[in-house]
């Protein structure tokens, strides 16, 4: 049983998150529990520690990116959105990561273009990211959540490979 | 009855204990160990002055002569002086492409490195470990007592296997290792804490033979590691290289025996080092067959010539910050660290780069070992004025091999550690009772463009139809960045058992082996060691759970809990005044079983105390 993850860090369970205080909890915690903290103890305490510390930096990673909380929020309510179940996706996002992908192919060695690429995906997500608080609201129904979060996931493998390009250009 | 006497956290309570703490720079070309006096960390010298030691071992017959007194052996008996060996370490004998351009004879029967010397054998572990050994006797002599405890520093860019295998080499040495810690970091650690600077800091890190960089937060004594990327056989030796061959080829020189290559290489060096001040340099090389040769080389052809080296730290750069998410406007300052750093195309490069100028102000040679004495102190339990932590991160990503020769990414690079991640596997054949995890440490999708790092069979698992048993396997990076490996069915809830075949290093029997050899070699008397190490490790539960007492203790047990540990405390207490070492042994572990769960409540407690806002400590104290 891992332990829920807001809990954790003391923070509400909730998409809209306080991100400072998130860095001053984890912050606090480390500082009390980190394995440098117990260097000089027995093997018992050095092994709990790093067990503590490991569960306590996983929760600070997915908490504090809002894909991955939003996947762990799905998570906390049942659902697993790598799961076969929501593999469906729109028919328009296709189109349009697909679109996207050719032009990263095709513009491979081109920094302007791709810079540009990287923007207008960027808006693209932004405005997503937008819809997300209040899809989370409705807790009847995460459907749009679950949409949304999908595609997210897209988009930030995409944005991946834009950097890789990017990176490799002289 | 009273709590035991309260300490200072991580502090003794044992008056006569001041822990002679080191921190030591394990350099491709040169070694430093280091430690804090008077709350300065200071490098280490040894009895002629010198901080540098050189990172050369030479194996006579009869003798072992490690840095500066190896030396004189470079030219005159290549064949048994070891120079570099750090790019050797985690390394298998296929990992070399070139074994002719060396001047050892390699083992060919072996899978590992083994070099032949005069004095038999030797692995990459031990030669390091004699490297090691040196260091700790400069630190034992200059601060006239026993070290209990080292840290460590690897590039950044190290993998698990080269990490391993560094560790291995410290035990070897009979030093007791604190924590391995990333060149980088150590470095951050010496400028955020002397120079007293705060924001997000690159360390640009061109040592020897490894090149790391990393992008580091620096914020109220807490130092976050964003990103880390790194080449690992970048370094000032291959400037060197490329020098030496401009010198062949110039002078039409094709057949060079090792002496003269060696030499060859120790005058690129020198007009290396000449042109980091002078425009040129002038060097005459005196060959084995009595043939003298005059070379003079300016700066800027030897800019031209090393200028696709310094191109070459730019990719990890643009990858760092990528994986941080960070512009270069968002950099508040560049570190440069490494010897190699001194170069001024590399300066002017990097300051290009980053349209900044860079931190120089400590020096390049001994930032790291500074640094690495600092954590070392903590570490070892004497007060610190710093609430120092470190939050590192892993360089590269670990998967495991799946179908079709694919990699399957289970901890991303750049995650802070420690890091443990779990994935579920099942069985594919009814009855099937064992299977075998091959785990790989790189970016690429490929298994055969990773690094493998072992092969784990898990055995025990308990007959089931096919795809019915649950087995859950963590893989655990610590805060050394060393992986394990644990595994768990869940169905049956039952512990699997796993043996690792490493595909690089020793195994566990191995080092057994050759920790007893030198042991014998040394001609110590075992009793007496196995005396000293009880009583060393008897010292440390008691400081350990006097520790965990302090912190804690009156909201974790009960009184009558208390009590009995603090009767064993007293037992074991009484026993090391003897020097009866079965009796200290047995009431080590009869402590050690007392004590047992107590720490997964106390780190649960201290979790919880942080978040009440108050630190436990100061509860307690």
């Amino acid at each position: 049983m891992s332990l829920n993850f807001f809990i954790l860090l003391q923070l509400p369970e909730a998409f809209v998150i306080d991100l400072e205080k998130l860095d001053q909890n984890y912050q606090s915690i480390q500082k009390e529990i980190h394995p440098d903290r117990f260097a000089s103890f027995d093997d018992e305490a050095k092994l709990e520690s790093i067990k503590k510390t490991a569960q306590v930096n996983d929760a600070y990673q997915t908490l504090k990116s809002p894909i991955r909380r939003a996947e762990y929020l799905l998570q906390l309510n049942g659902i697993d959105i790598h799961d076969e179940k929501y593999t469906a996706v729109p028919q328009d996002f296709l189109m349009q990561q697909m679109e996207w992908r050719e032009e990263l192919e095709a513009e491979k060695q081109n920094k302007v273009a791709l810079e540009k690429l990287a923007h207008d995906i960027q808006k693209n997500k932004n405005e997503m990211m937008s819809q997300l608080p209040t899809f989370f609201d409705n807790k009847n129904n995460l459907n749009d959540a679950i949409k949304v979060t999908r595609e997210l996931n897209f988009i930030e493998k995409i944005e991946q490979h834009i950097n890789d390009a990017l990176i490799e250009i002289v | 009855m009273a709590l035991l006497q309260i300490a200072e956290p991580g502090q003794s309570t044992l008056p006569h204990q001041h822990k002679l703490a080191v921190g030591i720079d394990l350099g491709t070309t040169n070694s430093l160990v280091a430690t804090v006096q008077s709350a300065l960390p200071v490098i280490l010298k040894d009895m002629d002055e010198n901080s540098l030691i050189p990172s050369i071992v030479y194996y006579g017959k009869n003798e072992t002569k490690v840095g500066h007194e190896a030396l004189p052996y470079l030219s005159k008996d290549a064949m048994n002086t070891i120079v570099s060996v750090k790019r050797f370490m985690g390394h298998t004998r296929s990992d070399i492409q070139n074994p002719e351009s060396f001047p050892y004879t390699f083992d060919d029967a072996s899978q590992d490195i083994q070099i032949k010397t005069s004095q038999g054998l030797k692995h990459p572990i031990e030669i390091s470990s004699d490297i090691l050994k040196k260091l700790k006797n400069i630190a034992e002599v200059s601060l006239c007592g026993e070290i209990t405890g080292a840290v460590i520093t690897v590039p950044a860019y190290f993998d698990d296997a080269q990490r391993q295998a560094t560790k291995d080499a410290a035990k070897l040495a009979g030093l007791n290792v604190l924590r391995l810690i990333n060149e980088p970091t150590a470095a951050a650690v010496a400028y955020g804490l002397d120079q007293q600077k705060e924001g997000v800091f690159v360390i640009y890190d061109l040592g020897g033979g490894t090149f790391d960089v990393s992008i580091l937060k620096l914020q109220k004594g807490i130092f976050e590691v964003l990103a880390t990327n790194g080449h690992p056989h970048l370094g000032g030796d291959d400037f060197d290289q490329a020098i030496a061959e401009f010198i062949k080829n110039e002078n039409q020189i094709d057949q060079l025996n090792h002496e003269d290559k060696r030499s060859l290489i120790t005058h690129a060096k020198s007009l290396k080092e000449s042109l980091t001040k002078d425009l040129s340099a002038k060097t005459i090389i005196k060959l084995s067959n009595g043939k003298e040769i005059t070379f003079s080389l300016n700066r800027e052809s030897f800019f031209k010539l090393t200028h696709d080296l310094v191109q070459k730290t730019i990719q990890p750069i643009r990858r760092a910050l990528s994986d941080a998410k960070l512009s270069i406007e968002s950099i508040d300052g560049i570190v440069m660290v490494g010897g190699a750093t001194r170069m001024p195309h590399i300066q002017s490069e990097i300051k290009t780069f980053f349209k900044k100028e860079l931190l120089n102000d400590l020096n390049p040679d001994e930032v790291v070992a500074l640094g690495a004495a600092r954590q070392a102190h903590t570490l070892a339990g004497n007060k610190s004025d710093q609430d120092l932590l470190l939050l590192d991160v892993t360089p590269l990503s670990l998967g495991v091999e799946t179908m079709g020769g694919l990699v399957e990414k289970i901890i991303h690079r750049n995650s802070t550690i420690p890091v443990a991640k779990a994935q579920e596997f099942t069985t594919y054949k009814d009855g099937q009772t064992a299977m075998s995890i091959h785990v790989l440490q790189g970016e690429r999708e490929r298994v055969s463009d990773c690094r493998s790092l072992a092969n784990f069979t898990l055995t025990d698992i308990p007959p089931m139809v096919a795809g019915a048993a649950k087995i859950r396997v963590t893989f655990q990076i610590d805060a050394d960045g060393l992986l394990s490996v644990s595994a768990k069915e869940l169905s049956t809830n039952k512990e699997t058992s796993i043996t690792v075949k490493p595909s690089y290093g020793l195994s566990e029997d191995q080092i057994t082996s050759m920790l007893k050899q030198s042991f014998e070699k040394a001609d110590e008397d075992k009793k007496i060691r196995a005396l000293s190490e009880a009583k060393i490790e008897g010292e440390q539960i008691i400081i350990a759970v006097q520790n965990a007492l302090n912190k804690n203790g009156d909201q974790l047990l009960s009184k009558d809990q208390i009590l009995i540990i603090e009767n064993a405390i007293k037992t074991l207490s009484s026993s090391l005044q003897t020097n009866d070492t079965d009796a200290i042994i047995q009431h080590t572990k009869d402590l050690n079983l007392l004590t047992e769960s107590f720490a997964a409540k106390l780190m649960d407690q201290s979790v919880e105390n942080a978040l009440k806002g108050k630190s436990i400590d100061k509860v307690n104290l």
